[in-house]
């Protein structure tokens, strides 16, 4: 072992991630997420967006239990306010771990985003809206596949306020956060 | 026959003892560790079978490619000084595309792991 090689290789990489990490709290660096799993908060002060589809499914955890949920897909969206938050079991305890845009003011930019909820509550106003429309035929693939006959709304333009969401599944095709927050702890708040 | 079990354990224990002693083991191992954690972690611990975007793939193949570099220095450890610079590259860009590279665990390893095997220098013969 020769230690001074040790810490000329471990200082400078540290020095790196650190300066990533600064990069990201102040939105120089985008940060992409896959995370996703149990039951989790969702929620925005203004979410906007084109091409919207809603439809009925079942997503299934790993234990085996299906839950029903609403898939919610918006094409592109505008988010402000962005706050995701779930509770995790670790080996200390319950612990809340919170992603959110810091920056109220500035909007994330999301593609391909899907939500999979069992409950969304938001004031809504809506452009152009079919209810009811079939599950299997929704906006040219760009939504998710309902099953044909289900029951299915298409939206074209869509923007909401205060928007609150129990979600399963959160998926975005690409991720824009402008100063990302990522925070964990036990006294963390969750969103709503 | 207890005595030549015992033997044969004694043995082994040696045969590995000098195994890891050929090679920088615990970078290895480290690196190897970290590259299972950001490459599960979006399905471990999460509770429902996901469908992943970017990071989810980002993740796997960095996470591989950490574990690949693991194994490159237990059975190529002369190759230790480049292994470990692309590790310490891979570690940095999990750590943007792929859930902060496993919640900063993964890419804390993969570092720890890099620069002790930059460090590691095989024995003299005696």
């Amino acid at each position: 072992m020769r230690w001074k090689r040790f810490w000329l290789m471990l200082a400078p990489s540290l020095a790196a991630l650190a300066v990533l990490a600064a990069g990201m709290a102040q939105g120089a660096v985008p940060a992409s997420f896959a995370v996703s799993g149990r039951q989790m908060k969702v929620s925005a002060t203004t979410l906007s967006g084109r091409g919207v589809g809603i439809v009925p499914g079942v997503v299934r955890s790993i234990d085996g239990r299906p839950h029903v949920v609403l898939h919610l897909s918006l094409r592109t969206a505008r988010v402000y306010g962005l706050c995701q938050s779930a509770e995790v079991d670790t080996p200390l305890g319950p612990f809340t771990v919170r992603l959110g845009a810091r920056d109220r003011e500035k909007p994330s930019q999301v593609g391909r985003l899907g939500i999979s909820a069992t409950s969304l509550n938001a004031d809504v106003d809506l452009g152009s809206v079919v209810l009811n429309r079939d599950a299997g035929m929704l906006g040219g693939g760009n939504v998710p596949e309902g099953e044909r006959g289900d029951y299915g709304v298409e939206v074209l333009t869509f923007s909401a306020r205060n928007v609150a969401a129990d979600a399963w599944m959160v998926m975005g095709g690409s991720f824009l956060v402008d100063g990302l927050s990522v925070e964990i702890g036990r006294d963390v708040r969750p969103c709503f | 026959m207890l005595l030549s079990v015992r033997r044969l354990l004694a043995r082994s224990r040696d045969a590995a003892a000098a195994w890891t002693g050929r090679r920088p083991f615990w970078a290895g191992g480290l690196l190897i560790a970290s590259g299972a954690e950001i490459a599960l972690i979006p399905v471990i611990g999460t509770g429902v079978i996901i469908h992943t975007g970017v990071g989810g793939y980002a993740g796997f193949l960095l996470g591989f490619f950490l574990a690949a570099m693991g194994a490159g220095l237990w059975f190529a450890p002369e190759q230790r000084f480049v292994l470990a610079v692309l590790s310490v590259m891979a570690a940095l860009s999990a750590f943007v595309l792929s859930n902060l590279g496993g919640f900063l665990v993964g890419s804390l390893l993969a570092i720890g792991g890099a620069s002790l095997g930059f460090a590691w220098m095989p024995r003299e013969p005696r």
